[in-house]
This record gives C-alpha cells, structure tokens and sequence, in this order.
C-alpha cells in the first residue's frame, strides 16, 4: 500500500513537472502578461474600485482563462504521452490503472490551478496595486480563489476524459470552452444549467458581494451548485477511470 | 515456477482488418528465446499483449503463469524494452531511470544504487548526465534496457533491441543481452528480423509468420527445414561455363542459369548440404576462378517463403 502510494505520488511528481517545463507553460505566462496589462490598463480609468475589479476577474479568470488553462493541460497530458509513446513505462509499472488515471489527474488540476492562480493574483495585485488594497479587495480575491478551486476540479476532470477518448481533444476542448462555455451558457433559459460555468457563477453570487456576478439572476442555490459539481466531477472521473482501464495501447 | 515463462493459445489479435496475430499457440521456456521474424510478423504485437498493453481478441496468453492484461502486480516481474523511441527528449538519461525507479516504487539510497548498478550493467554510465536528445541509437537503446531492467526482473521483453544500432553497438548489445541470461540470470525474449542476430544469443528460436508461428525449438532443426528445401546459390567468377556443364550432371542440381549480363551464375540445388561438399572439387577439377559465393536463400523472407509454401517454390 505504501510502496503504491509512493509510486502514485512519483507519477504525479513527474508528469506535473513535464506539465510546468513543457512549452505550453509559456501560455500561462503570456496571460500573466496580458491580464495584468489589461487590469492596469483598466485601473488607470478610474473607475467603481470594487465592482470592476470584481467583474474582471470574473470574466478574465473564471469564464475565460480558468476553462482555457483546464483545456491545454487536460487535454494534453495524457494525450502527449500516448502520441509520443512515453506512456509506456508508467503502463509497465506496477500501479494499477486507475491509480495511473487518478495520478494524472491530479497533475492536471495541480498545473491548471497553479496556472489560474498566476494569472489572477497577476491581475490582482496590479488592479488593486494601482487603486489600493483592503479588506473588501482581499475577500474578492479569496472568493475568486475559491471558485477557482472548485471550476478547476470539474474542468480537469472533464477536460481528462476527454483526451483519452478523442484524439483531437484540443479541438473539442476550443469547442468546449468558447461555444458552449462562452455562448450556449449565456443563453437565457434553462439551456445555461448544462454548463460548468453556471455553477461556479451561482457560487460566486452567494461568495461575492461585488461585481455583476453578484446579482447573477439566474443563480442556482449554493449547496445544489457545490453539490452538482461535486457529483459531476466523480462521475467523470468514475468514467475516466473505467474507459482508461479498458484502453489499450497498440 | 510454469514450465513456460510464456504460453499462448489460439492467440488471436487484430486492428480493425489488419491481422496482428492469428490462432498463435506457443509455449517459450526459461532462458534465452528468440523471435524472429519480418516485419508485420506479430513480433511487437506478441509483446504487447505479454506486457498487458493490449488485450486479445480471441484465446489466451500467460506470462509466468498470469494473464497479463489489468495485471499490475506482474509488473514487478517484467520488463519491456520496447521497438520504438518512449523517451522524453527533454530529460536526462539519469532523470528518466529515476523517474521509471520511482514508478517501481524504488526510492532514496535503494534509487540510487539501483540506478548506479543498472547503468553500469548496460553501459550507459559515461553519458547518464547528458540530455537525452544528444543520443545515439545505441545509447538509447541502453537506456531503454536500463530502464526495462531497474527493477531486476524475472523476464525482460527486448522487442528489436538491435535496431537502429550501429555494428559495434549491435555487437556490444548481444554481448551484454547473453550475459543478462549467464550471469544475472534473467529470462530474456528477444525479438528481431535478423536471424544471424538472434543465433548469436540464443539457439532457442520461433519464427512467426503473418501471426502464426510457422517453426519453434531449437535453432538447428529450424535450420534443419530450411537446409530441406531447395537453395538459390550464387557464384560470381570466370570460367563458369565449364563448371556449369558438371553441375548440371549432379543428381542435388534443379537447374543452372546466369544473370546480370551472365556475371553470375545462379544454381539451384535440392541438397545443398551435397552441393557444399562437393563445390570445392568441382571447381578445381573445371579450373574456375570464383570471387564469391553465397546462398541467396540465408535471407530471412526466403526461409519464410519456403516454410509457409510447404516446401513449393
């Protein structure tokens, strides 16, 4: 059990520093760069401190770069390993498959939230650098870190199955994150429930007490939210698990 | 211990039409075993269902007893040296064995000296330290059998360790692989489409075929088929004529014919182990000067041809 553990822990190490030198990370650094241009940019107006800094970062990182960074690193993980064949010293070793499964997983939402947190603490710190820091901006910033946490466990695990049941998961994922995040989830009606982002907003709007995503009208309740996206997250990785046991590596 | 470190039974394996293995029954004992066979034969196919990588269609396979497939526990057991490049070239030699130690659930000083060990058994200690994208053909291939031995197997899956490697690496690998057998005593199959190859590991040999296994045991009653059936031997020289005219008199000669602007003399002959003894005197007594001989028949795909062709030509 031990030694299983340990070889757990070793695959997670591993593929989560592959994930941290590998070129995509210069992603997350060009965002780095851009959020924090695009908030002090938008410091230098002006504006109502709490609620736009609120809104930003609910649109930069919780609709947009928290889905982006789950796709590009979900996506590829695995992905990568079975295209370039490494995956076949971790298929070789003693570790059963949904451990393996399991292991991967949790390199990708360790990547993926260490990616999100960059960026927004990127943004946070020039916006409220620039117009001042205090209580109410620090509790915004937990908040946003909060919703963080719970997007990127689902994303991840979504973004996971994916890349082992299509080839071209990046492809999906872009269709994902843009179409259906993006658009079909701002739909009215109830079109928006199937969406991973109305969850996290529905939590927002109980968490935060600034910004649009305060007065989400749409809301879901609290509990129902965290609970949907709890269930949602095991019975993806459930999947995962159970199509990855079963796959094989020709 | 099983009789057989691998055993498989009406072993069948496709990939949509194409035929990776079919209705294969084998038994391969301890020690060194090769396969052999041209590409397309089955040859990493077999591996990759020993290994559990891949599930059969149809039948069985045992490795040591045990089905491979969702065996995780088995891996202790064994070690694949794949056919094909699954090393990350942004790592160290020394970075990949850590990180494959690790994934055995070898840790700290144990790690270490594990590493230490293997990578001098292989050779590969000189350029442990250096990236990996630096290597040649033959330094991976050592690397990839450090890797596949880390944890000091029972059975070791060498798939087509020679490949890519230069002669003196390739001299080198046979080398060491014989002595993973004599001296760290590990059951070895090793695959390769080079018979010679193969003959200077092991005399134990099976030779697949588009998914069967059309001959198995030992190497000089596979040899012994293969001496059976009628051989194309070639002889470059001059003064062939007359030489030509006596062979053409032997009772073990099917036919004589020339070739490449009647440079060579091609003959084929029913008994080439008659031919080859009586060759010598032949070409004395009709004063023919021979630059070269050879059996066009040593190859590989000839052997093939002959043995899935019943003996027809």
């Amino acid at each position: 059990m031990k030694q299983d553990l340990f070889a757990l822990f070793s695959l997670v190490k591993s593929s989560t520093t592959k994930a941290i030198l590998n070129k995509k990370f210069l992603i997350v650094l060009l965002a780095v760069f851009f959020l924090s241009a695009v908030m002090g940019y938008v410091a230098a107006q002006d504006l109502e401190r709490l609620e736009e800094g609120s809104d930003l970062m609910d649109f930069f990182v919780i609709s947009f770069f928290l889905p982006l960074m789950c796709m590009i690193f979900g996506s590829s993980l695995i992905r990568d390993e079975i295209e370039d064949r490494s995956i076949t010293h971790v298929l070789t070793a003693p570790i059963s498959r949904t451990k393996m499964y399991m292991g991967y997983y949790i390199s990708v939402f360790i990547v993926s939230i260490f990616a999100a947190w960059l960026i927004l603490t990127s943004g946070f710190v020039t916006f409220f650098g620039i117009l001042g820091v205090d209580m109410e901006a620090v509790r915004i910033y937990f908040d946003i870190v909060s919703i963080v946490a719970f997007g990127t466990l689902v994303y991840s695990s979504l973004f996971v199955l994916v890349s082992i049941v299509i080839e071209r998961s990046l492809y999906f994922g872009l269709f994902y994150v843009f179409i259906w995040e993006g658009f079909v989830g701002s739909l009215p009606g109830n079109i928006k429930l199937v969406s991973i982002r109305h969850y996290l907003r529905s939590i927002g709007k109980e968490l935060m007490e600034h910004g649009s995503i305060s007065r989400y009208g749409a809301a879901s309740g609290m509990g129902a939210s965290i609970i949907t996206l709890f269930i949602l997250t095991a019975v993806l990785l459930l999947l995962g698990m159970i199509l990855f046991r079963e796959k094989e590596f020709p | 211990m099983n009789e057989f470190v691998v055993s498989a039974r009406n072993l069948s394996k496709w990939y949509g039409d194409v035929i990776g293995l079919n209705s294969l029954n084998i038994g391969l004992p301890r020690g060194i075993t090769g396969i052999v066979g041209p590409n397309g034969a089955g040859k990493s196919t077999l591996f990759k269902l020993a290994t559990g990588m891949i599930k059969p269609n149809k039948g069985s396979i045992t490795v040591m007893g045990e089905d491979p497939w969702l065996n995780h526990d088995l891996m202790k057991r064994i070690g694949f040296c794949p056919d094909y490049d699954n090393l990350s070239d942004y790592s160290t030699g020394k970075r990949y064995l850590y990180q494959v130690g690790a994934l055995h659930g070898s840790r700290n000083e144990e790690l270490k000296q594990r590493v230490k060990k293997t990578a001098r058994d292989v050779g590969a200690r000189d350029f442990l330290n250096k990236d990996i994208d630096t290597y040649s053909q033959g330094m991976r291939q050592r690397l990839k059998l450090a890797g596949a031995l880390l944890h000091d197997p029972d059975l070791l899956f060498l798939d087509e360790p020679l490949s890519g490697a230069d002669p003196q690496a390739r001299k080198d690998l046979i080398e060491l692989i014989k002595d993973l057998h004599e001296e760290k005593e590990h059951d070895i199959l090793v695959s390769s489409h080079v018979l010679s190859e193969i003959e200077r590991m092991t005399s134990e040999i099976a030779l697949l075929y588009k998914g069967r296994v059309i001959a198995s045991g030992d190497i000089s009653e596979v040899r012994g088929l293969i001496d059976k059936h009628p051989h194309n031997i070639v002889i470059d020289g001059v003064r062939k004529n007359a030489l030509a005219k006596r062979l053409i008199d032997q009772n073990y000669v099917v036919s004589v014919g020339f070739e490449d602007n009647r440079r060579k003399m091609i003959v084929e002959v029913e008994k080439p182990d008659e031919f080859f003894q009586q060759i010598a005197s032949l070409v004395n007594q009709t004063e023919t000067e021979v630059f070269e001989m050879y059996s066009r028949d040593d190859n590989l795909q000839a052997v093939f041809d002959y043995l899935v062709g019943g003996g027809k030509r």
